[in-house]
Parts: structure tokens; sequence; C-alpha cells
């Protein structure tokens, strides 16, 4: 017992150190905290700036569609009135002149809903004018508007093709743009 | 005396042929594009060093009358001397393209 008291006297008393970290030092708990607080504010802030890139996607999508569609509508009512000229000489009840004046405001607004897209899809603008002007070229080619019966078409002239297929082009490529549109972001429809 | 200013015209399509330009030939029809080539454009081409064509204020231009006019008179004079004779003021892009187009179609 003696022996085992003298042990226990000679063994140096281990007192807790003190710690090395700098006691001004932010304790780890609240490290985490601060972390999981600057990833929220960075989660909240890409939120903010994704649901705001949607808003504006969804606005440019919607205006290109609108003007999509009006080309669309307007198309099928030129080739119309031009297929109905080029056999009759004239579009329903108008005279011929009238005819080539009413077939005239339609290719108008026409060129200006082409305008407005051009404007919202800078980077496709070569390419929408030189499609436009094609199918405005063959449905004008020859001598429209035919102004005597006897230069009319006949309804299995093979002239019509020309039509038909500037036409189809046309409306294929509008179809085309449209489907691009859709699948692709803000950046696709602006100039680099 | 030589005189050494530049003699110009300036001609409006609306007031000096007509709003409804017409097809190709004179005998397809009134106000036809060979019609306006050879009694007004040709005429002052050949009197002015420098034409000014206004074509504004037309609700549109035919195909058949822009080959008709511009590309047959490039095919004449030639690209290069029509371009420097003729300025032409339209605000219609579309028409623009097709005016170039046929003028490179009959100079290339």
């Amino acid at each position: 017992l003696t022996r085992w008291i003298i042990f226990l006297l000679q063994t140096p008393s281990v007192t807790p150190s003190p710690p090395l970290v700098d006691p001004s030092a932010i304790p780890l708990k609240d490290e985490y905290a601060l972390i999981i607080s600057a990833a929220s504010f960075c989660f909240a802030i890409a939120a903010f700036f994704r649901a705001s890139f949607e808003q504006r996607r969804r606005i440019i999508l919607d205006q290109i569609l609108a003007e999509i569609s009006a080309l669309e509508e307007l198309s099928v009512d030129i080739v119309k009135q031009v297929e109905s000229i080029l056999l009759t000489c004239r579009h329903s009840e108008l005279s011929p002149d009238d005819s080539y004046v009413a077939t005239q405001h339609e290719f108008r607004k026409a060129e200006v809903r082409l305008t407005n897209l051009e404007m919202i899809l800078p980077r496709e603008q070569d390419n929408i004018h030189r499609q436009y002007v094609d199918w405005h070229s063959a449905l004008t080619h020859d001598r429209f508007p035919v102004l005597k019966i006897d230069h009319c078409y006949r309804i299995s002239d093979e002239r019509f093709v020309r039509v038909a297929l500037a036409e189809a082009g046309w409306r294929r490529y509008l179809f085309n743009l449209r489907l691009r549109c859709l699948r692709n972001q803000i950046k696709f429809w602006k100039k680099k | 005396m030589i005189s050494d200013q530049m003699r110009t015209t300036t001609i409006n399509f609306v007031q000096d042929f007509t709003r409804f330009p017409g097809g190709r030939l004179i005998k397809y029809g009134p106000n036809s594009g060979e019609e306006f080539r050879e009694r007004v454009l040709k005429p002052a081409l050949a009197e002015y060093d420098q034409v000014t064509l206004d074509m504004n204020g037309v609700l549109g231009f035919p195909a058949s009358f822009l080959d008709e006019v511009f590309g047959v008179l490039a095919g004449q004079l030639g690209r290069e001397e029509l371009k420097r004779k003729l300025k032409i003021i339209l605000d219609n892009k579309v028409t623009l393209t097709e005016i170039e187009d046929v003028i490179a179609t009959h100079t290339s």
C-alpha cells in the first residue's frame, strides 16, 4: 500500500490544457450554420434569376409564336388569293385591279409581321428574310397580277407547281423555326 | 465648255409612273416593267449622270416587274454601270433583296 501511495504521488497530475484555437474564433457548430445560410442564400438568388429568366423566355417565346402563327395564317390567305387571280384573273368578286390591290395589302401585312419576327429573332434574321423573299418571288413571278383572261393559268398549268413548292418550303421553314424556338433558350434567339 | 458638274435627276415612281405596278411585258397589261424601263428609266439614265429612283409609296412589286426593269437593264448596261448611275430609295427590304437578286441573276 505504501509503495502504491508513493507511485501515485510521483505521477504528475494531468491538468486540462487550454484549447489551441483562437478564443475569438467561431465555434464549429456556428461555422456549419454559416455555410448552410450562405448556400441557402445562393440557392435563393439562383432561383430568383432562374424564375426571372424563365419569365423573360416565356414572354419572348409567346411573341415569337404569335408572329409565326400570324405569318402562317396570312400565307394561306395570300396563296389562295394568288392562285385565284392566276386562274380567273381576279379574286372572288373583285375586279382585276382591286384583286391586285387586295393581295398587295395582304403581302404588306405579312411584311410587317416579318419585320417584327426579324427584330425578335436577330440571329435568324437573314434566314427568315431569305425564305420570305423566295416565297414572295415565286408567288409574284411571271406576270402576277394577270390582267387578261387569255394569260390566265389553266388548272393543270405546271407553273402552279412553282407556287406550291414555294409555299411548302416557306411553311416548312416556319414550322421548323417554331420547333427550334420551343427547344432553345433566349441565348439562341439573341445575336452573338 | 465642259461642265464638271454631275447631272442628276429624281424619279418618283408613284408620281411619274403608277402606284400599282403590273406584270412583265406591255402585252400582258398596263403599268408593266417593260413600259417603265423603256418609257421612264432608260431615257433618264441616258440623259443624266445619276438617277435617283424613289420607289416608296407602292404597295408591292411583282417579281416579274422587277426582273423586267432591273434585271434586263443590268444585262444591257452592266452591273457596275447600273449601280453607279442608279440610286434606289426604298424602305421595303424584301423588294430591295429581290432587285439585288434579279441584277445578280442577269449579270452572273
